[in-house]
């Protein structure tokens, strides 16, 4: 069956059509992680791509995600079943004192749609629920994202608690949100800085190694 | 307290219309929160103080004392206006609360309150018609009434005006709006109408308060990259409510601010094209203001510009370098542009450098203009 149309459906954000045709491919007898790396990825890739040229925004953004989600319930037994390991294993939260959601959740989105698997924290997270949270998750990489200025400093204090738990580096850290800039990632020693959702995706790709 | 300058809203006038003869560069804000209000005037005032809908006899003349510190908060500053609101007001509580952790040195305890931007009041047809629109009726005036008959000779009323895209998304929810948009187009332009008739209804009423000067529209557009939602969906639900509120503001000769952060690049033309006065709200990263003003400035004036991240995060020395770069550059027509910060005058803006940026306005304006 040609997945194609799938991952079109995808970008146009057809809900409907993406949970009909992932059905369709599943009787077909398609493989559940063939449909999701050549068609679920690809298709989220083509929207990270049009949202970062500025093509696609908010909306369209979301529209496409609960596509994905749509075919991810549908696929999930089957991935879980044939034991298909995620691209990586990420922690997401927005930092403390801070209650911004729609960032991160594009980030979220983004990075689940390209078949990492995320736990996300939500907002207000303090350096201790980050460290249980990759403690418990085995996660290689935190996310971090923050809207004020006032709330930066929970960055720093966040990546520190981070490297006292993990002196080695080898979990990463990559930030993002309004008043982020390039300096400040590395002011606070992270590993990377995201100036959107889509960026969030390429610094996981190169931060983290391949499964 | 020593107040800084006589007002003088006509030379404000003149700069937000891009008219000469040269003339000292005037401050303006959107508005400023209450925290740094009390600091600079030693004077108790919370936003409750400051809003006048529905208020009962015994909260009105606690209403009117805060207005009255908030009038000598600007005149303390050397504003040319005050800033008041009407009592339209869109009933929701989807908003979250959190204590405000800044450290900051005029804000003791307090909290902040947060966007709910999953959900809201209105999901479908039957929450729209069942919500508790406000009747143009009993939108309140009070506060700008009191304030029209204590504002001094030279000083006018800034009437700081909720958003059309602003409130249209709230209602929903962002998230919830956007699939809307998709699923429920019509509800989308029905909650953006309802919210445009209110709004322009109240901003007829207040246009006919003598001493209101102008309007200050807020409504935040835009993130760090781009706008929340493409400009069709804007050109097609929300610019049309601004053509009817830019209609009302200049056939009673006021002006008509916008403030809106974000990357607005892709639509600065259409705003320009609306007819706003000028606009406001800008962050270094995403493109410094005197960039804005060299590429925008002849054909719409542009406001403050000091970021909010220097602000809150650098020092004395670089604020006053940074606001001399910025006025070097902004101010040296003489009009098309006042000083202020990039977004408002926060809680969370240590007083000193508050105080450094206004500074800097002032030697610009002893140094360069012409007594």
């Amino acid at each position: 069956m040609d997945l194609a149309q799938l991952k079109q459906r995808l970008v146009d954000g057809d809900a409907p059509a993406v949970t009909e045709l992932t059905r369709q491919a599943l009787d077909a007898g398609r493989a559940a992680v063939s449909i999701l790396n050549e068609a679920l990825i690809p298709g989220m890739t083509a929207v990270g791509e049009l949202f970062q040229n500025g093509e696609y925004f908010v909306p369209e953004l979301l529209l496409s995600a609960r596509a994905m989600y749509a075919a991810l319930d549908l696929l999930r037994p089957h991935l879980t079943a044939s034991g298909v390991a995620p691209a990586g294993r990420v922690v997401m939260g927005t930092v403390q004192g801070d209650l911004h959601d729609i960032g991160k959740k594009l980030v979220v989105i983004m990075l689940e749609g390209n078949g990492y698997q995320v736990t996300d924290l939500g907002t207000d997270v303090s350096p201790e629920r980050f460290v249980a949270a990759v403690k418990e998750s085995g996660a290689q990489l935190v996310g971090l994202s923050a809207l004020l200025s006032t709330t930066l400093p929970a960055m720093g204090q966040t990546v520190r608690a981070i490297r006292e738990f993990d002196p080695s580096g080898s979990v990463k850290v990559i930030i993002g949100g309004a008043p982020v800039t390039q300096a400040f990632a590395h002011s606070i020693g992270a590993d990377g800085f995201g100036r959107d959702a889509t960026a969030a995706v390429t610094l996981a790709r190169q931060l983290l190694p391949a499964p | 307290m020593t107040q800084h300058s006589t007002p003088n809203f006509d030379n404000l006038r003149r700069v937000l219309l891009r008219q000469g003869p040269p003339g000292p560069v005037p401050f303006i804000e959107l508005f400023a929160d209450p925290g740094l209000i009390q600091s600079v005037v030693g004077e108790n005032l919370s936003w409750e103080m400051l809003f006048a809908e529905g208020i009962a006899a015994s909260a009105a003349s606690e209403s009117r004392a805060g207005l009255e510190t908030l009038l000598r908060f600007c005149q303390t500053i050397g504003y040319d206006y005050v800033w008041g609101w009407t009592g339209l007001h869109f009933r929701r509580a989807n908003f979250q609360i959190a204590t405000d952790t800044a450290a900051a040195e005029n804000w003791r305890g307090g909290l902040r309150f947060w966007q709910d931007e999953t959900t809201g009041p209105i999901q479908s047809w039957a929450d729209f018609e069942a919500y508790p629109w406000p009747r143009p009726e009993h939108i309140s005036y009070h506060g700008i009434e009191h304030l029209n008959a204590i504002v001094p000779e030279g000083m006018k009323i800034s009437v700081v005006v909720s958003g059309i895209f602003e409130n249209s998304s709230w209602l929903m929810g962002l998230q919830a709006f956007s699939y809307a948009l998709h699923d429920q187009p019509d509800l989308v332009a029905a909650i953006c109408a309802r919210v445009g008739d209110l709004t322009a209804a109240a901003l007829r009423h207040a246009a006919t308060v003598d001493n209101v000067g102008m309007f200050f529209l807020g409504d935040d557009l835009g993130y760090a990259t781009e706008t929340l939602v493409s400009p069709r969906v804007l050109r097609q639900y929300i610019f049309p409510q601004y053509t009817r509120l830019l209609q009302i503001a200049h056939d009673a000769n006021k002006l008509l601010l916008l403030h809106s952060c974000g990357n607005l690049t892709h639509i600065m033309d259409d705003l320009v094209a609306l007819g706003f006065d000028a606009k406001h709200s800008f962050e270094d990263k995403i493109m410094p203001v005197e960039d804005v003003y060299r590429r925008w400035g002849d054909r719409i004036a542009i406001l403050g510009g000091i970021d909010m991240d220097l602000l809150t995060r650098g020092s004395e020395d670089e604020v006053r370098r940074r606001t001399r770069a910025v006025l070097e550059v902004c101010a040296a027509k003489g009009t098309g542009y006042c000083l202020g910060t990039g977004n408002s005058a926060a809680n969370y803006i240590p007083l000193r450098n508050f105080h450094a940026m206004l500074d800097e306005g002032r030697r610009w304006n002893r140094d360069r203009m012409p007594r």
